[in-house]
Formats: structure tokens, sequence, C-alpha cells
């Protein structure tokens, strides 16, 4: 009576043994494709990067090239034919000063494209907010900026990527969604930084075939803080963003 | 009410509990919780319908020709939505079909369904103790465990409930043929501890419901 009963207690654990290595065996291969999957997402974001930063230089050597070194050769020329006609021209030089003038602005605009004056001078919140003066200046959008009072004096590497990843972001707003109202929130709690962006347009594609260069290049940056970053449609219908970003005391201000 | 009755009628007290908890929760159960409340709904019919033959004295054990193999398909479903990542996909379902087979030319050929089917039922209790110990080696796995997070208090209650009851269980159906060649009182002893199991495992199993995925 007492032998099968050890054969019933023998053949659980071998039952047990042999579902714990197939367990082991998935859990294995499962692992091993996540670290694949890491890697591939971990070039792809390089890769981003990279095409990220090309894009940039192309952007800056085109201005540079297309205005500045333009009006700059016809300035040149303009002066040279002064020399020649070796009479003074008032009419001449008028137009050099209106051409110098122009080009003044040029590289002040470049130069603010490049690094916003406001965000070096009077910190992130002056900046966003000067950004969405001139959103709702030139759309027809109302706009909704919080930042705690805590968040005053983030270190400059945070200001500078949360100010480039808000552009992204309104810049998407105004390129896809055909939307109404922007909401921005910052908040510092915890050794954290809590930061919000929503819009109420028409929300990300249901199924969109990829996440765009500007999405990847906030992950990227987020990613590069190790913080998080959640995006989608709110219930509502429009997109929404949540960033966690760790605040580290050894960045510098 | 001596105790033998008491036992009787508290044992539908738990699974009454259960069934409270299945019927205000059922559509924000996940896809495992949905499966264990089929369970619960099975053995209150089951119950509820043996209580009433032995009451009006005629045979109930085919009941329990109808139970085992239903029971089976149930928990076989629920430890297959729990594996479902971990191990080959048709492995369960393989097994899951040998052992009703197997039940139905049980009761048609060695066990009919006037006597009680302790070969099924002893069968039934091995694969549910390896699928139960096998889970709980499963959950030492820290991956495991993020990924089954939202789960994992209701897998560990309903799952202890269920090693404990056919743990018990596999004893009293092992020797189920030899117990009913001893005095009847033995015979009656070893059924109420059976039914001491069963509300335990069900009270384990209304807990685990109860602790569901809130979100």
């Amino acid at each position: 009576m007492l032998l099968p009963l050890a054969g019933i207690i023998f053949l659980i654990v071998l039952g047990v043994i042999f579902m714990y290595q197939q367990f082991r065996k998935n859990i294995i291969r499962q692992q091993l494709e996540r670290e694949e999957i890491k890697n591939k997402y971990q070039r792809e974001l390089l890769l981003t990067t990279i095409r990220v930063q090309e894009e940039e230089r192309k952007r800056i050597a085109s201005d540079l090239h297309d205005e500045l070194a333009a009006a700059l050769s016809i300035g040149y020329m303009q002066l040279t034919q002064l020399e020649e006609q070796k009479e003074f021209n008032l009419k001449k030089i008028a137009q050099v000063r209106e051409l110098l003038q122009t080009t003044l602005a040029s590289t002040r605009r470049i130069s603010h494209e490049l690094m916003p004056l406001q965000l070096s001078q009077f910190g992130l919140e002056k900046a966003l907010s000067n950004l969405l003066e001139k959103v709702e200046s030139a759309q027809n959008i109302q706009t909704n900026l919080a930042v705690s009072r805590s968040c005053d004096k983030l270190p400059w590497i945070y200001e500078v990527a949360l100010y480039r990843m808000y552009s992204e972001m309104i810049n998407n707003t105004l390129k896809y969604a055909e939307a109404t109202t922007i909401d921005i929130s910052i908040l510092c709690k915890s050794e954290q930084l809590f930061c919000q962006y929503a819009d109420d347009g028409k929300g990300l594609p249901e199924k969109p075939l990829h996440s765009g260069i500007g999405l990847q290049n906030i992950e990227n940056r987020v990613q590069s803080f190790e913080g998080k970053f959640e995006y989608g449609n709110s219930e509502e219908g429009g997109f929404y963003a949540k960033i966690i970003l760790p605040l580290e005391t050894n960045h510098q201000k | 009410m001596d105790f033998k009755n008491f036992i009787f009628l508290f044992t539908n007290f738990p699974l009454l509990i259960a069934l409270v908890v299945v019927i205000r929760n059922y559509l924000r159960f996940p896809a495992e919780l949905k499966v264990i409340s089929w369970c619960v709904f099975l053995s209150i019919v089951i119950q509820f319908s043996s209580q009433y033959l032995a009451s009006q004295k005629e045979n109930n054990l085919f009941l329990l020709h109808i139970f085992v193999p239903a029971s089976f398909v149930c928990l076989s479903i629920f430890y297959q939505k729990v594996f479902s990542h971990f191990i080959h996909r048709n492995l369960l379902w393989w097994i899951m079909s040998l052992f009703v087979v197997f039940s139905i030319v049980n009761s048609l050929c060695w066990q009919t369904i006037e006597t009680f089917n302790s070969y099924a039922l002893s069968l039934e209790s091995v694969l549910l103790i390896i699928y139960s110990l096998s889970l709980f080696a499963l959950l030492l796995n820290e991956s495991v465990r993020k990924e089954k997070k939202a789960i994992l208090v209701s897998l560990r209650w309903i799952n202890a409930g269920i090693l404990i009851y056919y743990t018990s269980g596999l004893l009293i159906f092992y020797f189920g043929d030899l117990l009913t060649h001893f005095s009847k009182v033995r015979f009656e002893i070893s059924w109420r501890f059976h039914s001491f199991i069963y509300i335990i495992q069900f009270i384990c199993i209304s807990i685990g419901l109860w602790k569901h995925p809130k979100n």
C-alpha cells in the first residue's frame, strides 16, 4: 500500500522538476530576447542622436551659408564697388549699413535658436513663458504654464534639456495637432522633477508606423538622465506626456 | 446541531462568500481569476446538487464523475494562463485532454458512475499538486514576480488553497477504496476532514479573489 504512495510522491517530484526545467529554459530565452530588444533600442537611440546632431549641423550650416554668407558677400561686393568708384556715395553706404543691420539680426536669430537668451539669463520659466507667448501670438492657441517655486534653481543641464523637450512637443502640437490649448506644468518634489505636457488636439495616430524623430529625441534625453518618459493620447483625446527626471546633486548649475 | 452537521453546513459558507466576491467583481477580474470564478460556479452547482441528493437519500456519486474532469479543466486553464509565457503552449492542453479521456474511460469501464472514482481523483490531485508546486517554484524568480505583480497576492492565496486541498485530499482519494472497507465511523471521520480542507481551500480562494488587482 505504501510503495505506490512512494511512487506517487516520486512522480510529483519528477513532474515539478520537469516543469521547473521548462520554466528556466523559457525564462532564459525571454531574458535573451529582452536583452536583444534593449540592445537594438539603444542602437536606434544612438543612430537617432547622430541623425539629430547632423540635421542640426546641416540647419546651422544652411542658415550661415544662406543668410550670413550671402549678406556678407553682397556687403563685400558693395564695399568693393565703393572703393573702385573712389567717390563718396551716401546712398550706397546706407545700403551697406542696412545690409549689416539685417546680417546682425540674422546672427542674433541664429544665436537665439541655438541657445535662447532668456534661458541663459533668466532661467527656464521665463524662457518657456516667452516661447508660449510667441505661440499664442502666432496661432490661436491658449497656453498655461505652471512651474512650482521649488524649481527656481534647477541645474543648468536640466533647464536646457527641459526647454528642448518642451520646444519639441510644442512644435509637434503646432505642426500636427490642431489644438486650442497647451498645458505645461513642472514640479520638483522629493529629489525628482515631474514634468507634464498636454494639448487638446488630435492626439497621436492610432497605429503610428514609428515614433517620430522628435519623440525619439526626447526619449533619448530622458534616458540620459535615467528618467522616465510616458506619452500617449489622453482620455479626452489630446496628446499627453509625462517626464520624471531624478535630480542629482552632482549636476553643476 | 452535532459536529457532523455543523461541518456539513459550514462547507457552504466559504463557497457562498467566494460566490459573492465573484458576482461583485467578475467583470474587473483578469483572465486567470475569471477561470477560477468558473470553478467557483461549478463547485457551487455540484455542492448543492450533491447535498440535495444526499438529503433525498439518493446516490450522488455520479456528480463526482462530472466534477472531477470539469474542475480539472477549469484549474488547468487557470494554470495554462498563469504559465503561458513560461511553458510550451500546448503542454497543459495535452495533459488536460488526456486526463478528460482517462476520466471518461475510467467512469465507463473501471469505476462506474455509482462508485467512488478514486483513480481519476488521485490522478487529478497528483497533476494539480505538480502544477501548484511548480507555480510556487516559478514565483521564486524575481522577473516572474515582477511580471505577475498585479495578481501576485491572488495567485499565492489561490495556489495555496489548491495545494492544501489536493495534497490532503490525495491521501483520502488514494485510500478511498481502503476506507470503504473500514467501519462507517472511520469513513465518516475522513470525510469530515475532507470537508474541513474543502473549507480551507475555498477560504483561500475567496481571499485570493478578494485581493484581485483593483486597477
